[in-house]
């Protein structure tokens, strides 16, 4: 797992990135703040990158993406008008492992037990999501995404498809 | 926050200066004098808009500079023009003498050049503080009070942009008024000004798509559509390519021609099937979108599609975007590498077919270096 130090240096990172126009000059209000740093990790369960959330009161604005070697890979954007935080999603439903689990759970089959969790990708590193297992009583685990309030199955490794294609 | 004449013309030394080191117009200023603040060129609404600045050169073609002294403008120096002399006096002449023909009876005591549909110039003749005529600068007609080019850029500016120009410019006019520069000889332009005192610029060719290909005159003009399935990507970034160009088509629709299923059923689009979407714009624009597939394309295919106004789709591995602007820093310094970036309106993470409303994120800016581009679409619009 990734180590407690290099979280801090990210989030310190993230919050220089923040104060300059580095990450493109999306209006943001005075209150906006950045937010607990997440691993995001590999479907084996490397560091691919680190989730940095911005967050304006109990909205999700955006996010910083960076590589384990600290370089800013992006910062994307939920806003969809330059001062307006209108459509933006509750920051919880991205950053907060037990929502995401809940939402995963409330999906479920009968019977079917949510398992911890984490911070992914639906196979193109572009395409974060959350991944969480869900184990029915006879032992058969199956993996869900969740992406806010969207929930799907995690797509097998056959699909070979712009939409749900492997990463290369 | 406005500008004195001083600090104008100083600004103005600065920005050239940038621009020569830079080599963004090779030859074309080295050696270049400014001698004055120039002239005040006034918004509709009688505030100060910008200076025009005349560059004088002993050798070489002469020229002049725009260069903002309100900050609603966002960037100090507006534009720069070689080949084309600025001679107020010579102009205020030509002015004169234009308005006199034909109307003998006209009295004024004042005289001011005034941006009467930004960037197009006029002189304004007054009677006090009215006007009494006013005539486009070169072709002298009239541009009557009726003239419905008339409008003024300040106080049709949208008030979140304003505020984000003018934070954008006071940081510009901090920078040029820091103590380091303050031992800049502004007044000439030679590249050996900066050279000589190692100073780190941040230069950017940045280009985002407007209404049309004159940014000076619209917003970005682009909007983001969330994908309504998991794997419905593609039809997302064919809905905001044809959203550009006012064909409004909804997902479903789109995900039928692309035959990637319903909302209950959907699936991806296969990799063999990447031509589709070539056959899909074109069908559902009667052929009147021409629509090219680019594959491996490098930054030059978005970079001059941009430039021409006209937004991408572009295809990552297992992912489908679309790309509305770039970055690039113009000048390599040793101790900055040379970054170009794509703005990206990615229709990820999803949304349901329930919310179409949803969904999405723009990403500003994608580092170009660290991404695999597969396949990217262009689409050009047939003219007769």
């Amino acid at each position: 797992m990734p180590e407690k130090r290099e979280a801090t240096e990210i989030l310190k990172s993230a919050r220089e990135a923040l104060d300059s126009d580095e990450f493109g000059g999306f209006t943001l209000p005075k209150s906006r703040r950045v937010d607990q740093t997440i691993p995001v990790l590999t479907p084996d369960g490397a560091l691919h990158s680190w989730f940095v959330p911005v967050t304006v009161g109990e909205l999700l604005a955006g996010f910083f993406e960076f590589d384990p070697n600290g370089a800013l890979m992006r910062y994307s954007s939920f806003q969809r008008q330059e001062s307006s935080l209108q459509g933006c999603p509750a920051a919880e439903s991205w950053t907060d492992a037990a929502t995401v689990q809940r939402q995963a759970a409330a999906k479920a089959r009968t019977g079917e037990k949510a398992g911890e969790a984490f911070l992914t990708y639906d196979r193109a590193p572009a395409r974060l999501c959350w991944q969480v297992s869900l184990e029915s009583p006879d032992g058969t685990v199956r993996a869900v995404h969740v992406a806010g309030n969207v929930v799907w199955d995690a797509p097998g490794d056959d699909a070979e498809t712009f939409g749900s294609g492997p990463s290369h | 926050m406005q500008l004195s004449k001083n600090q104008i013309k100083r600004i103005a030394g600065l920005e050239l200066n940038a621009l020569n080191f830079a080599e963004a117009m090779p030859d074309a200023l080295e050696g270049g004098r400014l001698r004055s603040a120039g002239t005040p060129v006034y918004d509709i609404n009688g505030s100060v808009l910008f200076h025009r600045i005349p560059i004088a050169r002993s050798r070489g073609r002469a020229g002049y500079a725009d260069v903002g002294s309100n900050a609603a403008l966002g960037e100090p120096l507006l534009a720069t023009t070689i080949g084309a002399e600025w001679n107020e006096r010579k102009v205020l002449k030509e002015a004169t003498a234009a308005a006199k023909k034909g109307r003998r009876s006209l009295k004024f005591n004042k005289v001011r050049f005034v941006a009467y549909s930004f960037p197009k110039v006029a002189v304004q003749f007054l009677k006090g503080n009215r006007e009494a005529l006013m005539l486009e600068w070169k072709t002298w007609a009239e541009v009557a009070p009726s003239n419905f080019e008339r409008w003024s850029l300040l106080d049709e500016m949208p008030a979140p942009a304003k505020r984000a120009n003018v934070r954008k410019f006071k940081k510009r006019v901090a920078i040029w008024e820091s103590r380091k520069f303050r031992r800049v000889d502004s007044a000439i332009i030679k590249r050996k000004a900066f050279r000589q005192r190692k100073f780190v610029l941040k230069l950017t060719d940045t280009r985002e798509l407007h209404y049309s290909p004159r940014p000076a005159d619209h917003h970005p003009c682009y909007e983001l559509r969330g994908q309504q399935t998991p794997v419905w990507c593609v039809a997302a970034s064919v809905e905001m390519l044809l959203n550009f160009y006012r064909y409004q088509y909804d997902q479903v629709r789109l995900a039928d021609e692309l035959d990637l299923g319903t909302c209950a059923h959907p699936n991806g689009l296969p990799y063999s099937q990447v031509g589709k979407v070539v056959t899909v714009i074109e069908k559902l624009t009667s052929k009147n979108l021409d629509a090219t597939m680019h594959t491996n394309p490098g930054w030059s295919v978005f970079r001059n599609e941009i430039r021409a106004n006209r937004p991408l789709i572009s295809f990552v591995p297992g992912h489908s975007r679309t790309v509305a602007g770039y970055t690039q820093s113009m000048i390599h310094l040793p101790d900055k590498l040379p970054y170009k970036g794509l703005l990206v309106y990615d229709p990820w993470p999803p949304t349901d077919c329930d919310h179409p409303e949803d969904g999405g994120v723009i990403t500003k800016w994608e580092n170009f270096a660290t991404q695999t581009y597969q396949f990217a679409y262009s689409a050009v619009l047939k003219h007769i």
